[in-house]
């Protein structure tokens, strides 16, 4: 399994722990404006994930933000780098 | 000609019932609804007991989701409002009239619980883990915006603060907007939630909470009782909709009981005591009858603050005698909060939801636990078993912390 397939996963267990319900069909390519979540809670999302994996995700790479998978890149880069 | 208020809906959350018929049934049958603090430890605390709500399920009101964003407090909110605005009708409202309908849905001190979590977190994981719903989930206008956007209700929405007196200034201020035109329909009360160790511990240290009485908790709240100590903390919501008069009839809602007038005035003495004499408080009520056009002979009975401390239950007998002279010892007077301790910001909209009741069913709930009448007090008629009772105008009174008072004269519709 993938380091990118895993944060994924990741991404979609938080996803679920934070909006209370599942995201069965979330791949790379779905776009996080089309996933029904509050800007709010992605914000939350993000927050758990460096939280959890003990990163820090800068304000600009935030702005990139598309899909998923952009986010997972940023987050696996961040992990790259030593958080 | 003015335009004049009447209630045309109500809602409560309760110790002693999480629907107005139940939270009625309960204060006719003088059930407390007081018990043993279970939810966090008490050992270190100066009183162990409290009025909680047991049969509220926030699943009927909000998403997971929102319950998680939202305090306690706005749980309650939002469920009162929601059965108030049931009662009244306005679900079936077109847009247009939706308009001009506001929220005026307080709390004294917001969402404890959420401001307790994330500071928590905070400390454990650093501000990063902060939740990015921490600041609209404490917000104490968090119920007024819920509300409005649960209705599209788009008139004036707000919250106000005036501590244990909030839900009764939020009556009259909601009063006030309708009666100057700002709108035809405001839903107006207050909630609290705020039983959690630190606060339990604040209001304990201060020596203001009474503890079970000769090991019954349900005997601690004890209005005008010569062995009353201090108020058992409460919790829950009361929301009531006021509606300008034609407005209410052009709908066809039923009038429960008309808001005749209201008064606001501040002791300016201390922060916590109240003033010895009840000077603000009997200027408040003078204030209320003269709004609302009829003397102190026309009250038929009163629902006090009454929070069972020995300085407040005093200075407000001397209140009342002030306004009423020696016709307070006919005036039957009975203290909601004997049973439901004190709801703080939510204590005079549940409070007021009372009275309304006894003006549409002519008859008064008890005051529970006087086992001996504070002699102190003079001659007092308190009522101690459930009283049919003729009730053309009831005096409501709220007294908060900072000095800020507020007194409602209700009439029967």
């Amino acid at each position: 399994m993938s380091e990118k397939r895993d944060l994924l996963e990741m991404f979609k267990t938080v996803a679920a722990r934070v909006d209370k319900r599942p995201f069965p069909n979330v791949t790379s390519a779905s776009k996080i404006s089309e996933l029904g979540i509050d800007s709010l809670s992605v914000m939350q999302i993000i927050g758990e994930l460096e939280t959890e994996l003990g990163i820090v995700i800068p304000d600009e790479d935030l702005v990139e933000l598309i899909t998923v998978g952009d986010l997972c890149k940023k987050v696996e880069a961040r992990l790259a780098a030593g958080g | 000609m003015p335009r004049r208020v009447v209630v045309t809906g109500m809602g409560v959350v309760s110790p002693v019932g999480s629907d107005v018929p139940t939270f009625w049934e309960s204060l006719l049958a003088g059930r407390s609804g007081v018990s043993y603090i279970r939810e966090f430890p008490t050992d270190k605390l100066r009183s162990d007991i409290a009025a909680s709500v047991g049969d509220f399920d926030v699943s009927r009101f909000m998403s997971p989701k929102e319950a998680e964003v939202y305090g306690r407090v706005t749980h309650f909110s939002l469920g009162a409002a929601v059965e108030a605005v049931l009662m009244a009708g306005l679900d079936k409202e077109p847009a247009a009239l939706r308009q001009r309908v506001g929220c005026l849905m307080s709390t004294g001190m917001g969402s404890v619980d959420i401001f307790e979590e994330q500071i928590a977190r905070s400390n454990e994981r650093g501000p990063r883990a902060v939740s990015p719903y921490f600041v609209p989930g404490v917000m104490p206008n968090g119920a007024a915006a819920l509300i409005s956007m649960r209705y599209g209700f788009m008139g004036p929405s707000y919250s106000l603060a005036s501590a244990c007196a909030t839900g009764t200034h939020s009556i009259a201020t909601s009063a006030l907007l309708i009666e100057a035109g700002e709108a035809d329909v405001m839903i107006a009360g207050g909630a609290e939630a705020a039983t959690r160790q630190n606060t339990v511990a604040g209001f304990g240290n201060a020596r203001a909470l009474s503890k079970a009485f000769e090991g019954d908790p349900t005997r601690a709240s004890r209005p005008f009782d010569k062995r009353r100590q201090g108020f058992v903390m409460g919790e829950g919501a009361g929301a009531l909709v006021l509606e300008e008069e034609e407005h209410a009839k052009r709908r066809g809602a039923k009038p429960l009981a008309v808001v005749g007038g209201f008064g606001m005035t501040t002791d300016a003495e201390h922060l916590t005591r109240p003033h010895p004499e009840g000077l603000g408080l009997a200027l408040a009520l003078e204030r209320a009858l003269q709004r609302a056009g009829i003397g102190p002979e026309a009250i038929d009975y009163i629902n006090p603050h009454a929070t069972s401390t020995p300085q407040g239950d005093m200075a407000e007998i001397l209140a009342f005698r002030r306004v009423f002279g020696e016709r307070l010892a006919r005036i039957p007077i009975s203290a909601t909060k004997s049973m439901i301790g004190h709801l703080l910001g939510g204590a005079g909209a549940a409070e007021t939801i009372a009275v309304v009741c006894s003006l549409r069913d002519q008859v008064l709930h008890p005051s529970i636990n006087i086992d001996e009448l504070d002699p102190e007090l003079g001659s007092l008629d308190v009522v101690r078993d459930r009283r049919p009772a003729p009730v053309g105008w009831a005096a409501k009174c709220s007294a908060g912390f900072g000095g800020h008072n507020c007194a409602l004269v209700l009439g029967k519709a």
